[in-house]
């Protein structure tokens, strides 16, 4: 049965042609998503977020890298802390959206999911990094790369909502 | 993707794959520099974005496809 379900479906992460036809197409929407993004802040804060993007992300697979502590076992995401965390921060985000509207808990929203997309970096990197508990197959190097770029994007668009200057048009 | 493999199946295996995943990433993260620079550089560029909405929703549709079908079965 196992057998035969590989024959008949295959995963379109794995199937060659498609897989990079996906990725392309998904790379070319997120990046003109973040284009539009950043085309409403000054360019120094971009650039000021980009900064803060690329040092947080090294630091990060440095610390994933070195660490004894194996974040690839979903202690912090499944049953824990996490899950109950983003549920509630969405629930206060939608709260905040609709009839609170402060700034300050929009800012503190946007600096707990900066917080989360840097524990998913931690993980997505020691995924990929292998060696640990769990990791990424070998065939899955299109999941891993997107996983993990995914991750990157959204960090530096919650720093960008967080440092980022408004245009003044 | 989230599957236990013996750890000890083959180092050079893991480290061309490591390689793989960040030569990847990396083309990704220089495709959406070059956006967001295109678009501090290139006023026109910039003022089309802002004058045609619709193409944002488009991008926002294509990638929201593209992500789940990256993470989908394919019926052959």
């Amino acid at each position: 049965m196992y057998l035969f379900s590989n024959l008949v479906f295959g995963k379109i992460s794995r199937s060659t042609p498609i897989n990079y036809v996906m990725i392309s197409v998904f790379t070319l929407c997120e990046s003109y998503l973040v284009s539009f993004l950043c085309s409403m802040y000054t360019a120094s804060s971009v650039l000021l977020s980009a900064s803060a993007t690329l040092a947080a992300t090294i630091g990060l697979t440095y610390y994933a890298m070195t660490t004894k502590e194996d974040f690839t076992t979903f202690r912090f995401i499944g049953k824990g802390i996490i899950s109950s965390v983003i549920w509630i921060a969405l629930t206060v985000s939608l709260i905040n959206l609709f009839f609170i509207r402060s700034s300050i808990i929009t800012m503190g929203i946007a600096a707990l999911f900066a917080v989360i997309y840097s524990v998913y970096i931690l993980i997505d990197t020691q995924m990929i990094l292998g060696g640990r508990h769990n990791q990424v197959q070998l065939d899955d190097y299109i999941l891993g790369a997107t996983v993990l770029y995914v991750d990157i994007i959204s960090l530096f668009l919650k720093l960008l909502q967080l440092l980022g200057k408004k245009k003044d048009d | 993707m989230y599957h236990y493999e013996e750890p000890s199946l083959s180092q050079s295996a893991r480290q061309n794959f490591v390689k793989k995943v960040y030569a990847i990433i990396s083309m990704q993260l220089s495709v959406t520099i070059a956006f967001v620079w295109l678009n501090f550089y290139f006023k026109s560029f910039a003022r089309f974005q802002r004058d045609n909405t619709w193409t944002f929703w488009l991008a926002f549709i294509g990638s929201l496809i593209s992500l789940v079908s990256l993470c989908t079965y394919l019926v052959t």
